[in-house]
């Protein structure tokens, strides 16, 4: 059975490219089949496994979740093997900003990821789908959390990270509306520099959080390290750039606990 | 007033649930002991350990809000409309819908 998390979070700068990338690697590692959709223009997703001239042309050339979306096809026309054994992207495009006014006057516009998704998902060929959205809130998103089994919303340790998580959760609430059965799987804290009062501070409020509204606090937190942003230098998860590094170690961690929790 | 702790527990432990709860209510514990600030070592929060002493009270049970049905009703809509807000083809060559609490805000 096919398992579909997204990495979302209107805060941009959180980590949700990083964290999605790294833990579909890990999970790949295990074993598992893992399926990632870049649905940001950003493409950072996709430059985590290809260099920038691979992905701009596969931006340019229509092989993207662009083309796949705007004209409703199913999805496994657009999937792209990486150079990682059970691993697979489908990758984004600039042309990603223009989603919104693409979707506008579609039928069912919140469900057409969803749509798109089915077959993919209902052929058991991937253990895991992971998708990572753009920092934003619109109907986008709202198809990212619709086509979702699970949430996981990574964020920084700092004020404007806990006020952008507060948003996050209120548009939950407006999806649930359409998507009753999305559930949060947790909070991932990422960029952490654990000598830090305020990273001691969120830690406490997000333990309130967990504790009063059941809401989890992964136990793997992410540190700031400088092999994070050496392997995206080399379009490389960071395990598979230095897997002895402890960026790769604690995002095998969290993986084992997104595995642990992330089922029906 | 702190922005971060502020909106997480205004804004979101304060908040009244606007949907059902997934799950069955659940049995909560009252913390008699001190707060006992964890720490934090090679990337890993230590596993939450329950208090010594737990005075357990049962959650009062959510009690059934039943809003009054909405008796309003929206006119002069498109048949696609009508459609997508009951669910059912024969909805089609109606052009009034009555509002209901989760009708997607961009219908209204």
């Amino acid at each position: 059975m096919t398992t579909v998390i997204c990495f979302a979070n209107n805060k941009g700068g959180s980590g949700k490219s990083t964290t999605c990338a790294n833990v579909g690697y890990s999970m790949a590692a295990e074993g598992k089949k893992v399926l990632l959709i870049d649905g940001d223009m950003q493409m950072n997703l996709t430059l985590s496994f290809f260099d920038d001239e691979a992905s701009l042309e596969m931006a340019k050339n229509g092989e993207n979740l662009y083309t796949a979306v705007t004209k409703q096809r199913d999805l496994a026309a657009f999937i792209k093997h990486t150079e990682y054994e059970g691993l697979d992207i489908i990758p984004s495009s600039t042309l990603m900003s223009g989603i919104e006014f693409e979707l506008f006057t579609m039928w069912q516009r919140e469900l057409i990821l969803r749509q798109g998704l089915k077959a993919v998902k209902e052929s058991g060929k991937y253990d895991y789908i992971l998708i990572d959205a753009p920092p934003t809130l619109g109907c986008w998103v709202m198809n990212i959390l619709c086509a979702s089994d699970f949430l996981i919303i990574p964020v920084e340790a700092s004020p404007w990270g806990l006020f952008g998580l507060a948003n996050m959760f209120e548009f939950c609430e407006k999806v649930k509306r359409i998507s009753p059965d999305l559930t949060i799987l947790g909070v991932a804290v990422t960029k952490v520099n654990d000598r830090k009062n305020y990273f001691k501070q969120t830690i406490d409020v997000l333990s309130e959080l967990e504790q009063e509204k059941n809401i989890r606090l992964f136990r793997t937190y992410i540190r700031i390290d400088s092999t994070i942003e050496k392997s995206q230098d080399e379009s490389k998860p960071v395990m598979a750039y230095k897997k002895v590094s402890r960026a790769a170690q604690e995002y095998m961690a969290l993986a084992k606990e997104v595995m642990e929790y992330a089922h029906r | 007033m702190p922005i971060g702790k502020d909106s997480i527990t205004k804004r979101v432990i304060g908040a009244p649930e606007t949907t059902p709860a997934p799950k069955p209510v659940k049995t909560t514990v009252k913390k008699t002991g001190p707060k006992v600030t964890p720490a934090f070592k090679e990337g890993v929060l230590p596993t939450p350990t329950a208090p010594k002493e737990l005075e357990a009270e049962t959650a009062k049970p959510e009690e059934a809000v039943k809003a009054e049905p909405s008796t309003a009703v929206m006119g002069n809509v498109s048949p696609e409309v009508v459609e997508k807000v009951t669910g059912h083809p024969e909805g089609k060559g109606e052009t009034h819908v009555k509002i209901t609490d989760d009708m997607p805000n961009y219908l209204l």
